[in-house]
């Protein structure tokens, strides 16, 4: 309710507008001002004080006219202006979703894969020691720009919830921090240091335990508003229908009124008013199933998609760190390679995996064909560690790394598998992405003009309404 | 712990430092004779070189002197186990091919239990990411000779402080070789060799600590050790009021005090100067609290490869100025835990149970 000129007539109760709005002078003011209007809900007084004006107009045929002209011209307006008032909401939403608490989401999600992959990128410049390739650097790099990039964004437009900045604040805060340590370790690791490995680790330990639990709070916080939005968008307008209905039923019987007094069928000016409100409510209920599928279509479609591929992401990334993780710690445990099977598991098991999950809601081919690209990577990716795997268990640790980081045969080793499912779901999820964003743009489309049409058929509605009944009053003078 | 254990741990000579000097160089006299000290004196003499202390220098003359096991009044005392034995004896070396030495020739290859993070002792060179140490050339010794080649396959598993004991328990390593002291207590779950190396307990802080000893000084700082390492243990029964922290190694715990999160560390002399050469701007503190030995560890059922390891470690010690020991003293610890043109320790000398 935030546009003036219209709000007016929708909130006195029917039988004050009526007279604001009649052309009629003194007669029937006197009886429509015994009862005061009471601040009541306006339905419920409108045929309050109609019936209080009935019984002190009981008499008089004019009387009758006013009162049932001054309701129906009420309940039209009332529906004109319940109409605009829950369209604007519905559409703030929808824009919402599309333009803001979307992308927030998928901000995040972003957040949350270029701080993985840092991290990963990191320990693995590791493994290589001497050997690092620049563009294992490069790759680091660009990770910690990205993250950055995206939290002063995420900083400037973010829901304004005291936990979303929260969780901000905590990244920016840390991730100098974390960038610190690992430039700490690239410098203790050149002078032949062991302290850097201590240093990496601990840094891992920050990045896991700080950074990566704030970004995953706030892709999970982003996530549910926006689904919240969506929800409300897609919510139905049953106050604008019930008004449009109540309306038209009040037009109809105030014909049949008409009909049964004068014997003439038509009266032009309800008629048109029975017209414009039709148009009206058949506008409204339309464009908003319309709404509505587009917007089901990109929750249901669209939006779980993504939702299933950057979680088979995340694992994914989780599953590579702790394969590395396995070298770095070069340990007798095996707390990192059961932490591997486990996002491995959460990844591509047949039941429950998140990536046969995202082919399963996959629409089109265009969607599939990343997906399906990614399970194949991934079924590569887990041969390849299980030689790797194998070797480290047999004590060939340098081989085990060599399979890992591939810095001899880069196309053989799990980092080239790894990179590939990376890719072919960073395609999935800009397809998905896409179609997102033009479902949401056709929900949000279908509701264009509505608000503005509202406002316009109702005061047409109403003044047909006025019109036909001071033509028939016109005939007592 | 049930093990008896002497340690008169200095609270004369350190709590009343500025009222009592000459006290405590009397003290501290004394304690020249022992062996620990004599360590811990030379890792400050070698790591500090521009150190004017006068224990410092003290430190650097008794190192060549022989480690006296039973030194009076002295800061830390041998330990010495419930039946009466030294914790250091082992079984009598000699090589029979037993269950255990078997079962490593006809694998033809040594898994063993290290740290990648003890620099001198056994570290990863960032660079090419090889491990190597005075622990490591143990190793390779060890390996040569039970699986008899120059070039053995040796599998180097690195383990947590805490999971030492567990990986022998549960078959996971052949023998750990990682700066590991030998106690009472451990031997009641795994067996040792004899002893490689003699080294002390001792805290270690950066220079402008307001810590001076194992002392009241220490009320309020964050002291950091390794889970499950004999610091760790020392720390716990005598805090002197420090707040303990532990890290899963005593590397990690540097990590922590160059950060701000704690005050202190406490780990050995040999490996405190291996922290002391990463950083210099930490440095050892009073005297080394205990008198330990480095040994190396096995499954307690594996008798036989103790013995075979313990006669490994006669031929490594044997040879005086030209043992391998001393080599392999000469290529990782000069510099550090000597002086560069010093001659270097002594080997510890073996003990057996009878």
């Amino acid at each position: 309710m935030t546009h003036p000129p219209t709000a007016p007539p929708a909130s006195p109760p029917g039988g004050q507008a009526a007279t604001a709005h009649a052309p009629w002078p003194a007669p029937a003011t006197p009886p429509a001002a015994t009862p005061p209007a009471p601040p009541e809900p306006p339905r419920r007084s409108a045929f309050a004080e109609g019936a209080a004006q009935l019984r002190a107009a009981a008499r008089t045929e004019p009387g009758r006219l006013r009162i049932v002209g001054a309701a129906v011209a009420g309940l039209l307006l009332l529906f004109g202006a319940l109409t605009f008032y829950e369209i604007t909401d519905r559409a703030d939403a929808a824009r919402t979703v599309e333009d803001s608490s979307q992308p927030l989401s998928a901000d995040a999600a972003e957040i949350y894969r270029s701080l993985a992959d840092a991290n990963t990128t990191a320990a693995v410049g590791f493994l290589a020691g001497a050997d690092e390739d620049p563009a294992v650097r490069e790759r680091y790099e660009r990770d910690i720009d990205n993250a950055a990039r995206l939290l002063a964004s995420a900083a400037a437009h973010s829901s304004d919830s005291a936990s979303a900045r929260q969780y901000i604040e905590t990244l920016t805060e840390e991730l100098p921090f974390y960038t610190g340590l690992v430039e700490t370790a690239r410098t203790n690791n050149r002078q032949g240091l062991p302290l850097g490995g201590a240093y990496l680790r601990y840094a891992d330990q920050r990045m896991q335990d700080t950074l990566l639990t704030a970004a995953e709070e706030l892709y999970e916080l982003e996530t549910r508003r926006f689904e919240s939005d969506l929800a409300q968008a897609r919510d139905r307008p049953w106050l604008a229908l019930g008004a449009g209905t109540l309306a038209l039923a009040a037009l109809a019987w105030a014909q049949r009124r008409h009909y049964l007094r004068t014997n003439r069928v038509f009266n032009p000016g309800l008629v048109a008013a029975t017209a414009a409100a039709a148009v009206l409510l058949v506008w409204l209920a339309g464009a908003h199933v319309m709404a509505r599928g587009a917007l089901s279509d990109a929750d249901e479609n669209a939006a779980q998609s993504l939702s299933a591929l950057n979680g088979a992401w995340t694992e994914a990334l989780k599953a590579r760190g702790d394969e590395s993780m396995t070298l770095v710690t070069r340990g007798a445990g095996s707390e990192f390679e059961d932490s591997y099977t486990t996002h491995m598991d959460a990844l591509a098991a047949e039941r429950g995996g998140l990536l046969p999950r995202a082919g399963e809601l996959a629409e089109d081919a265009e969607g599939r064909t990343p997906v399906d690209a990614a399970v194949a990577a991934t079924e590569e990716w887990q041969e390849r560690h299980s030689v790797a795997r194998e070797l480290e268990t047999a004590g060939a640790y340098d081989d085990a790394v060599e399979a890992v980081i591939g810095v001899e045969r880069p196309e053989e080793s799990t980092g080239e598998s790894f990179d590939r499912v990376d890719a072919s779901l960073a395609e999935a999820v800009e397809h998905e992405q896409r179609e997102f964003t033009r479902a949401a743009a056709d929900g949000h489309g279908a509701l264009g003009g509505l608000t503005a049409g509202a406002v316009l058929l109702a005061l047409l509605a109403a003044l047909g309404t006025v019109l036909g009944i001071a033509r028939r009053l016109s005939e007592y003078r | 712990m049930r093990a008896r254990r002497e340690r008169t741990v200095p609270r004369t000579t350190k709590r009343s430092r500025a009222g009592s000097r000459g006290r405590s160089r009397d003290a501290r006299a004394l304690l020249l004779a022992a062996g620990g000290l004599a360590l811990a004196g030379a890792v400050l003499a070698g790591s500090l070189p521009d150190g004017t202390d006068g224990h410092r220098k003290a430190g650097k003359h008794a190192v060549a002197e022989p480690a006296d096991e039973h030194g009076v009044g002295t800061v830390a005392e041998r330990e010495t186990c419930d039946d009466g034995r030294d914790a250091a004896e082992s079984y009598p070396a000699e090589r029979v091919e037993g269950s255990a030495v078997e079962e490593i020739q006809d694998r033809g290859q040594l898994i063993v239990g290290i740290d990648q993070n003890s620099y001198l002792w056994g570290y990863r060179t960032p660079d090419t990411g090889e491990i190597v140490g005075f622990d490591i050339d143990l190793v390779e010794a060890i390996a040569e000779d039970l699986l008899d080649t120059p070039d053995p396959d040796i599998v180097f598993r690195a383990i947590p402080t805490s999971e030492r004991i567990n990986a022998l328990q549960d078959g996971a390593v052949d023998m750990v070789v990682r700066a590991m002291s030998i106690t009472c207590e451990r031997w009641e779950h795994v067996a040792f060799s004899t002893a490689y190396f003699e080294t002390g307990q001792q805290l270690l802080a950066p220079r402008n600590s307001p810590i001076d000893g194992f002392d009241a000084s220490m009320a309020g700082q964050r002291v950091c050790s390794a889970e499950g390492s004999t610091a760790a243990e020392l720390l716990a029964r005598e805090s002197n009021g420090a707040d303990l922290v532990t890290a899963p190694n005593h590397l990690d715990c540097l990590v922590q005090v160059q950060l701000g999160e704690a005050d202190a560390l406490m780990t050995d002399a040999a490996l405190g100067a291996g922290h002391v050469a990463q950083d210099p701007s930490m440095e050892l503190i009073g005297e080394p609290l205990t008198e330990e030995s480095y040994g190396v560890a096995f499954n307690a059922e594996a008798t036989d490869l103790v013995a075979w390891v313990n006669a490994v470690l006669e031929d490594y010690r044997e040879g005086g100025a030209q043992s391998r020991w001393t080599a392999a003293a000469e290529a990782r610890l000069e510099g550090y835990l000597y002086g560069e043109n010093e001659p270097p320790p002594s080997p510890p000398e073996p003990l057996y149970r009878n």
